[in-house]
């Protein structure tokens, strides 16, 4: 091989070798990057499902059911029996076993009417 | 008396005084004057202080006659029984000074390595990542490296294997262009040091002009939209891909390469916040401060007063020039394949300078709009070009070049 030769080859080769293996990381840095963009969204969407479950629950089952405590959620429990001893003034010598739905759509109203009626 | 002026006498004659006045003392003068030079540059000027001062002073000290610190001839290739034999170690040991035991971590490639790992303890390629295409920017810039490889191996003064050496300084990275040099034209290593480090600090001087002279009104407006958000997974993903596929393909970036990812690892891994600290503080400045004291002991006075220095002075600058302005037609190149979407500018960031050159995009952008904000865009390209440069550097010393 003669100089020139030589010369040309190893920079061709050098820049040649330099693109091919950056054109292959850009190759697999997209792969990974769509992979996990897909694998985030299906995240986002089975947790949206999940919400959207939840919320049709609760307007269904006010409807006209009765719920049993022991289906409902931990939290919900939790939110509803506090909200109960607060009104009560920190009275918590009850449980709740179940929901029923009363006539007035509106949960608010009734503590409002309560709060309302209330003997001083 | 007799004895004291004797003793006087004695001592005279071995001191440095003596050498600088003795024949071709002339040179130690030069040198001496040379680095002081550097360390104005590198004090008042903040030319790249962090390396270019203990360069400076590392040449000082290997100038002043007498000092024993550094023997350049305890590294030069010997045949023993036949067989070449490239570093006497017990030579090392028995007559070495402070500066030739640290200077064996230059010759057996293990600074450079370990500079990178607290680069990339310390890098975030995010950007790059969100956008993988900045990788061709990146790309572009080395033409720089092999450019100036041509015109220094059609130049009569250098070998091949210096030419690759001095090439490198194109990829406007310090510890690439010390372990290419230490590898292929260690003779030249401080000269190729003073100029790489050089030149990185001058890239606020020499880019704008080409940026400007090769880009239009309307390319330097483009507002690039902005990046999207990267996750961690992809963070940590990154360096292992990175490592495993780049060293498969050129197995000689693994040394650098691999600490760069390994750095990085660290970092985006979360979990070794102690290993990160180190890599970027402790580590870093320990290996810079041997780094550079080291490599400037190189620069002796026969190894840098020579006219191939002047090349590679002027080589340098080539490649530099080069590298922007082939990152910068790379860019314009994008644009016209992206309908506008890309803003040229960001292509002459494909310089590994990180993050000046990022910086001096940023910069020449705002003259146009100061609304427009590109330097993550920017950083892209940098980054990439740290990874390109390494690849270059993989291939320069995997060809045989004699």
């Amino acid at each position: 091989m003669t100089f020139v030769s030589e010369v040309i080859s190893i920079t061709f080769t050098g820049l040649f070798v330099v693109f091919i293996a950056l054109i292959l990381l850009i190759t697999f840095i997209w792969l990974v990057g769509k992979i996990n963009s897909n694998m985030l969204k299906k995240k986002e969407q089975k947790k949206d499902a999940k919400n959207n479950i939840k919320s049709t629950y609760t307007q269904k089952d006010l409807k006209n059911k009765t719920i049993d405590s022991s289906v409902l959620d931990k939290k919900t429990i939790a939110a509803i029996t506090a909200a109960i001893v607060n009104y009560r003034g920190g009275d918590s010598s009850f449980k709740i076993r179940s929901i029923k739905p009363n006539n007035i759509n509106i949960a608010w109203k009734i503590v409002g009417l309560a709060e309302n009626t209330r003997q001083f | 008396m007799d004895i004291l002026i004797n003793t006087l006498a004695d001592l005279s004659q071995k001191s440095g005084f003596a050498q600088i006045f003795a024949e071709g003392g002339w040179k130690i003068l030069v040198m001496i004057l040379i680095s002081c030079v550097l360390i104005y540059l590198a004090i008042a000027k903040q030319f790249e202080p962090l390396l270019l001062l203990p360069i400076a002073f590392g040449m000082l000290l290997t100038n002043l006659p007498g000092g024993g610190l550094f023997h350049p001839e305890l590294f030069n290739p010997k045949m023993v029984g036949g067989v070449v034999q490239f570093i006497d170690y017990g030579q090392i040991l028995h007559n070495g000074g402070l500066l030739d035991i640290l200077y064996l971590g230059v010759k057996l490639g293990i600074y450079p390595p370990l500079i990178f790992l607290g680069i990339g303890a310390m890098t975030d390629f995010a950007p790059l990542i969100s956008n993988p295409k900045s990788f061709l920017l990146g790309a572009a810039a080395q033409a720089g490296i092999f450019f100036t490889f041509i015109v220094a191996a059609f130049l009569p003064m250098y070998t091949l294997a210096e030419a690759g050496g001095i090439a490198i300084i194109g990829g406007a990275d310090g510890p690439t262009s010390i372990l290419v040099a230490s590898r292929l034209a260690p003779h030249l290593l401080g000269s190729i040091a003073i100029a790489a480090y050089s030149y990185m600090a001058l890239v606020p001087v020499i880019q704008p002009p080409i940026m400007k002279m090769l880009t239009t009104k309307k390319e330097r407006e483009v507002v690039m939209k902005p990046l999207r958000p990267v996750s961690k997974t992809e963070k940590i993903l990154f360096p292992i891909i990175v490592t495993m596929l780049v060293i498969m393909l050129v197995p000689d970036t693994a040394p650098l390469i691999g600490m760069l990812m390994f750095g990085n690892l660290l970092k985006e891994s979360g979990v070794a916040k102690r290993l990160v600290q180190t890599a970027t503080n402790e580590l870093m400045n320990i290996i810079t401060i041997f780094l550079g004291v080291t490599v400037g002991a190189t620069a002796t006075a026969n190894t840098f007063l020579d006219v191939k220095t002047l090349g590679i002075i002027m080589l340098g600058l080539i490649a530099f020039c080069i590298g922007s302005a082939s990152g910068v037609l790379f860019g314009k190149l994008m644009y016209l394949f992206t309908k506008g979407k890309v803003n040229p500018l960001i292509g002459s960031a494909g310089v590994s300078a990180v993050p000046m050159a990022a910086r001096v995009s940023q910069k020449v952008v705002s003259e146009t709009n100061n609304t427009n904000f590109l330097l993550m865009h920017a950083m892209g390209p940098n980054v990439a070009g740290v990874i390109g440069s390494a690849i270059a550097a993989g291939v320069l010393l995997s060809v045989p070049l004699g």
